[in-house]
Formats: C-alpha cells, sequence, structure tokens
C-alpha cells in the first residue's frame, strides 16, 4: 500500500500540487479524497503497466472484434488489420513456408486441381477451335488482324466464332434457389427466372444425391426447350445463363470471374439473406455484362478440321496425280511420234480420253505394219491403258509394199524380193511354176507396177553356167600332124570328163538335153584339107575318149575347124601348141542368155 | 416490398399436392420432372397490403412403399405445406411421420397442414378429434379441397403469415 505521507516516485506531482497549498487544505484534502485517491493511484498504475494493460486488452479483443463485425458491413477494421496480416504472412514464408503450406495444403489441392481441370478443358476448347481456323481462309484473314491489332489469335478467332446469344442471367441463391437478379437480353424469349432458379437447383441437388457425386461436382449444363443452360456455382450462389446457339467454353471463364466478383460485392447479403432480393438489384449491371450477342459473319460453318484435312489431302493427291498423269502423257506422246516414223502408220490424232487413263490414237495402219502392242511394251507403257483406233489400209512405202510382196509371193529360200518405186526386183533361184506365175500375182499387189526377174534363175542354173564357163576354159591339146590323145592330155580330159558330167545331171534337172560340141582345131602349117580332116579327127578321138570314160556318146557332136578358128596366134611354137588342140562348146541348154 | 420464398409441399403418395398448386400456378417443366428428379417447381405470387410475396413450391413427389422423400429438397425452405388426404387417414399418419422428419432436417420451420380431398366428404376418415389432436400439438390445419379450391388459397395465406411471424 502506498504511503499517504510520502511520495512514493514522480507520478504524484498532479495529486501532490506544489509547496505553496495551504497545509490546512492539503490536510482536508487527505480526509475527503483519501479513499479515491487509493483508487486512483491504483486505476494509473495499472494504466501506466504495460503488461496489466495487456492483459486487459486480451480479455475483450476477441468480444470487440466480433461487435465490430456484427455492427454491418465495414472494411474499416479489414483496412486496419491487412497490413499487419500481410506482412505477418509474409514473414511466417519467409521464415518457414512449411507453415502455411500445411494449413493451405487442405484448400490448395482442390483449387489446384479445379483449376488446372478447368484450364485443360478451355485449352482443348481453343485447339479444337485453332484446328478448325488453321486451315481456312477465314483463319488466315483472322491471324493477319490478329497481328494488325495486336492481340492473340486465339481471342480473334473467338471473337469470330461466337455465334451465340446469351439471353438470361441469373445470380441465385444457392441454400434457397431463390432467384436475388436476372439481366435478359432485349427482345429475348424470357423463361420465368423464378422458377428456372429452383429448378436449376432442384437439378443440382438430385444431380449431387443421385450420381452420389460430392459436394464440389455440380451440374453444370441442362436444356430447356431450345435453350442451353450453364450454371456456375460458387460458395453462396451459383450464376446460370440461357444460352441460345452454341457458346464457346471460354465463356465458361466469364461466368467463373463474375461469380468470384459478385461473392465479394455481396459476400454478407448472400449470407444474410431471408426472402428480400432487393440488396441485389446492384448485380444487375455485373450479370448484364455476361449478355454477350454474336453472330458469325458468313452463314457457312467454318470448315471442319476433317474437312481440311481431307481437302489438303485431295489437293496433294491431285497434284501427284496429275504429274503421274503428265509423266504418262509425255511418254505416250513419244509412242505416237515413233509411230509416226514407222512405216505403214497415219496417225491422225492422239490424246488422252476425258476424265479416264486411257490414251486414244487413232489413224490408218497398213496391216504389214509392225505391231504397235509390241511398239508399246517396249515403251514400257501398259497395253491395257491403250485404245487404238487405226483403220486399215495399203501404204505405198517402198518397205511396205515389198513386205505386202514377201506376205502374198510366198518366195523360196535364196530369193530375195526388193521394191524400188514400183518396181519388184526378184533375185535368187526360184523354181520354175513360182517364176512362171511371179509376174501374174506380182502385179495384182498395191504399190508394185512392174517386175524385174533379171536376176531370177532356175534352181541350179548357176551351177551350170559356172561350171560352163570352166568346161570353156579347158583344151586338150595334141601332137603336131596327130590325132592321138597325148598321155600328158589325160588330166585336162578327166576334167573336161567331170564338168561334162556335171552339165549333163544339171541340164536334166533343168528339164533340159545336154548338146556338146567338140571342136578340131590346126596349126597354120600344112593344106587346108588336110587341117580340116585332122582337126575332124581330133576331136572325134576325144569324143571316142570321153565315151569311153561313161559319158553319153549322144550329147556329143564333132566339127573340125581347121585353122579357121585360131586359138591364139603363130609368131612362136608355144602360140602354135596352143592352136593344135580341142576345146568345148554347149550348145544348149543355154540358161542366163535368155528368160 | 417483394419477398421470395421457398416453400415445400410435403405429404405421401397422391394426395393431391400437385392438385392443389395447379389450380393456381403455370409451370415450365414437364410432369417428366416429378418422376424423374422427384420433384417440380411451381410459384405461387401472393399479395398482402403492399407486400408481393413469390412463393417457390418444390412439389415433391409424396413418399409411399416404393419412392422415399428426397430430403436434401428441403434445404433452405422458409416453409412447407403439409399435405394429407381426408379420405385415407394413413395419410395423415405418413403426414405425422413426415414432419417429424422434416424438422429433424431442415430444424423448426413454419408449417400448415393441408387436409385434402375435402369434397369427397362421403368418404371422409378423418375425424374430428383427430383434427383437434393435430390443433393440439399447435398445428395450423386446413380443410382443402384442390377440386373446387376449398380453402387451399387461406392454407397458404396462413403458411405466408407463419412464415412473416417468424422472419418479418
Amino acid at each position: 500500500m502506498p504511503d499517504p505521507s510520502a511520495p512514493p516516485d514522480s507520478g504524484h506531482h498532479r495529486l501532490r500540487p506544489p509547496e505553496e497549498e495551504e497545509p490546512a487544505l492539503s490536510e482536508l484534502r487527505e480526509i475527503l479524497f483519501h479513499e479515491e485517491r487509493d483508487e486512483l493511484l491504483a486505476l494509473r498504475e495499472r494504466v501506466h503497466d504495460p503488461a496489466q494493460r495487456a492483459r486487459d486488452v486480451s480479455e475483450v479483443l476477441p468480444d470487440a472484434v466480433h461487435l465490430r463485425g456484427e455492427s454491418g458491413p465495414d472494411e474499416s477494421l479489414t483496412e486496419a488489420l491487412r497490413p499487419t496480416v500481410e506482412r505477418t504472412l509474409k514473414e511466417s514464408v519467409q521464415r518457414d513456408p512449411q507453415v502455411l503450406a500445411e494449413a493451405l495444403f487442405p484448400a490448395m489441392g482442390p483449387a489446384i486441381r479445379r483449376a488446372i481441370t478447368e484450364y485443360f478443358r478451355t485449352l482443348v476448347q481453343a485447339f479444337d477451335q485453332a484446328m478448325q481456323h488453321s486451315f481456312s481462309i477465314q483463319g488466315i484473314r483472322w491471324r493477319i488482324e490478329a497481328m494488325r491489332t495486336g492481340r492473340p489469335f486465339s481471342e480473334v478467332a473467338l471473337l469470330h466464332s461466337l455465334m451465340f446469344r446469351i439471353e438470361q442471367v441469373f445470380l441465385i441463391h444457392r441454400k434457397t434457389g431463390l432467384l436475388l437478379c436476372q439481366a435478359v437480353a432485349p427482345d429475348a424469349k424470357v423463361l420465368d427466372p423464378d422458377l428456372v432458379s429452383s429448378m436449376l437447383s432442384a437439378l443440382q441437388d438430385f444431380a449431387r444425391d443421385s450420381f452420389d457425386a460430392s459436394k464440389t461436382d455440380t451440374l453444370q449444363n441442362f436444356k430447356v426447350g431450345e435453350l442451353d443452360v450453364w450454371a456456375e456455382q460458387g460458395p453462396q450462389a451459383l450464376i446460370a445463363v440461357a444460352i441460345r446457339g452454341e457458346a464457346p467454353q471460354n465463356f465458361r471463364l466469364k461466368m467463373v470471374e463474375m461469380l468470384e466478383r459478385l461473392h465479394f460485392q455481396f459476400g454478407h447479403a448472400l449470407d444474410e439473406f431471408s426472402g428480400d432480393p432487393g440488396r441485389f438489384a446492384a448485380a444487375h449491371d455485373l450479370l448484364s455484362e455476361a449478355l454477350v450477342t454474336q453472330r458469325r459473319e458468313h452463314s457457312l460453318p467454318p470448315p471442319r478440321p476433317y474437312f481440311v484435312r481431307g481437302l489438303l489431302a485431295a489437293v496433294l493427291l491431285g497434284g501427284a496425280w496429275l504429274i503421274y498423269q503428265g509423266v504418262q502423257d509425255w511418254r505416250w506422246s513419244r509412242l505416237v511420234d515413233r509411230l509416226r516414223e514407222q512405216p505403214g502408220y497415219v496417225i491422225t490424232s492422239s490424246g488422252r480420253e476425258s476424265f479416264t487413263r486411257y490414251y486414244a490414237i487413232r489413224g490408218l495402219r497398213d496391216p504389214q505394219a509392225a505391231d504397235p502392242f509390241v511398239l508399246l511394251q517396249k515403251a514400257g507403257l501398259n497395253p491395257a491403258l491403250a485404245d487404238f483406233q487405226l483403220s486399215p489400209y495399203y501404204s505405198l512405202d517402198d518397205a511396205m509394199v515389198r513386205k505386202r510382196a514377201e506376205a502374198a509371193l510366198a518366195p523360196p529360200p535364196g530369193v530375195t524380193l526388193n521394191v524400188e518405186s514400183g518396181v519388184l526386183h526378184v533375185r535368187g533361184e526360184a523354181p520354175a511354176e513360182w517364176e512362171r506365175e511371179l509376174a501374174g500375182r506380182a502385179l495384182m499387189l498395191a504399190g508394185i507396177n512392174s517386175v524385174d526377174t533379171s536376176g531370177l534363175l532356175l534352181p541350179g542354173q548357176s551351177d551350170f553356167v559356172r561350171r560352163r564357163g570352166q568346161l570353156g576354159g579347158v583344151r586338150i591339146l595334141f601332137g603336131v600332124g596327130s590325132a592321138e590323145i597325148r598321155p600328158d592330155q589325160r588330166a585336162a580330159l578327166e576334167s573336161a570328163a567331170e564338168l561334162l558330167k556335171s552339165l549333163d545331171e544339171l541340164s536334166q534337172q533343168m528339164g533340159a538335153e545336154l548338146s556338146v560340141e567338140a571342136v578340131g582345131h590346126t596349126d597354120r602349117s600344112g593344106p587346108d584339107a588336110a587341117n580340116l580332116r585332122l582337126s575332124q579327127n581330133r576331136a572325134e578321138r576325144v569324143i571316142q575318149s570321153l565315151a569311153r570314160g561313161g559319158l553319153r556318146a549322144e550329147i556329143f557332136g564333132a566339127r573340125g575347124a581347121g585353122f579357121n578358128e585360131p586359138l591364139a596366134g603363130e609368131s612362136n611354137e608355144a602360140e602354135r601348141q596352143l592352136n593344135r588342140a580341142v576345146t568345148f562348146r554347149i550348145l544348149a541348154p543355154k540358161p542366163g542368155t535368155q528368160p | 416490398m417483394l419477398i421470395k420464398r421457398k416453400i415445400c409441399m410435403v405429404g405421401a403418395f397422391a394426395v393431391g399436392k400437385t392438385s392443389m398448386v395447379r389450380r393456381f400456378v403455370e409451370s415450365i417443366f414437364s410432369e417428366q420432372y416429378l418422376s424423374t428428379v422427384k420433384v417440380t417447381i411451381e410459384k405461387k405470387t401472393i399479395r398482402r397490403g403492399e407486400d408481393e410475396f413469390v412463393l417457390m413450391l418444390w412439389d415433391m413427389a409424396g413418399e409411399d412403399a416404393f419412392q422415399s422423400l428426397q430430403m436434401s429438397y428441403l434445404a433452405g425452405a422458409a416453409g412447407y405445406l403439409l399435405v394429407a388426404d381426408g379420405t385415407r387417414r394413413a395419410t395423415l399418419e405418413k403426414a405425422l411421420e413426415l414432419q417429424g422428419r422434416v424438422q429433424q432436417t431442415i430444424g423448426s420451420t413454419p408449417f400448415v397442414a393441408a387436409i385434402n380431398k375435402n369434397d369427397l366428404a362421403a368418404d371422409w376418415e378423418v375425424t374430428e378429434e383427430m383434427e383437434q389432436g393435430l390443433r393440439g400439438r399447435g398445428w395450423t390445419v386446413f380443410r382443402t379441397s384442390a377440386k373446387t379450391g376449398e380453402g387451399v388459397e387461406e392454407a397458404f395465406q396462413a403458411l405466408n403469415l407463419a412464415m412473416l411471424g417468424r422472419k418479418p
């Protein structure tokens, strides 16, 4: 207890005024206010003791804050607390983030999950739309617009593709399902907002009960007539919009944002709602912001991605097909060029048949001309695609006429045919009967005006002519004044015999009778009459000798020419010897000199 | 002033809940909702002096052996109309049972009991004593006829008043 007589400390100055106070007054004061003074001292001590003050405030602080909150919406307490709370949170995080993380964990998980789900849903939607727009002309135009205006493409695309109208926006009290406020688009056919609100609320309950969904899962869409109703639910209220047409998924984000703003603005009123919607009239402006009307510029829907992809594929395929066709056309035209060069072809026109793979080649073809399909295969083209429309005709080209003659006349082996300017030249050996018919048949053929058979021999004739030539060179020589066969002439005689034998045989093959004249010769010496006789003897002697060797005597004739047909000059003995001889002359047949 | 209320129509199967509200209201929802969602919503407006009351009537499918009352629909109701069929005593017993369950679910909430089908007086099974018994419990009881309209308006007015008494 403080001692009133002694000043306990400086704090007593005002209660113990300066010395000028009368001691009597002081005493009186002491008597009168003794108890109050003690109380005042106790109070002062309490007020000046920080520890005690803290204790006092701590007792009333919760009630004081509560009272302040109950007195209605007032931001001042919040404002006053905010900086401290913010600083505290900041410091707490800086010191040990784990504490706050643990405290927030139960709330953050669902919030993050929901945000991510929402994000991906809108992302997928945006991607779908981007796919729709990327390939179209419209999409390119929007891309240019995005570059020009500096806005993201997705935003431009969204703006243009909105093809819907938000006709009604409802703000609904979650607990009662009652309508708090609504905004209606002008001229919209209005659904009874009270009924829609309640029914939506009922459907939410039903969906939750029926599908055993958690409290946070809500019914998001339903249909009333031709209108889609979308709902987004917050803790105390939900927003529903009636949509005509197809709204993009992004619109949901707008609804969520709006719901957050409404909760912020009307949180208190929502909490206290007891049937009077008047307090929510101010929400009308905010709700009206959602009354979006967006019509597509064009009445045609944008090309669907699969359509665009199909179109692209078709263009690529078409391009590839055109290139392939171009190469094919070039190969076909080369074939046509080659056909034009071929004898026996007249190409009048060629080209692909419209809208088909078939290639038509029209014109004339000599039956003897090269097979077009063989040429086709040589060129590596598919014969199945060829449509040859070639009429037959007779070509007057020499090569064609020759082929035609060969086909028609069937020349025996060894006979060659040639055509030059309408003249058929025949060379080689052919049987007489073929030769007989040759001219008549050849002249019937188109393109042959005359036949030249000068080069044509009967079978064996060429042999005959050759051996006749050889026989012409054979001389059987004799001694002076003698008709005896000298031993040294045996070999000459034998070769003559051999030639004559084969000539006889060849003659018979040709159907002719060989007729040979053995001609005797002499030199100049001696009288002419004696020489004629001598030469005759010499010829006969040779024939006798040959006949003895096996040749038929009847083919021979002997003639003495004396010195009338000298075989050489008479300037020396060697020449004179040559004139003393027998030679042979074929009288018949005479092939090669007559047709 | 405009006041909006959520009201539930509670009662056994086929006591005439829907008929009672249909006399006055138009609904945009088809009967299908009642059978599938087990509730359909109707709206009734009552004037009282300067005030206009919009009553959102949650017409809940009646309870019978095959389906039970969907209690979650009761949440947020400002009051309810408990409907029984005067020609079937069992429905009154059901109403008593339902009232207990409703009170258990949403707490003490204003309600009015309507004993319906008063037009079928010949088949009446509910006795005066039973009615008095209800009144003795502090209930407000009306005899109504959805067919003739008798007592219906009065029942709604009384319910509205009861709700005002609780939350003016």
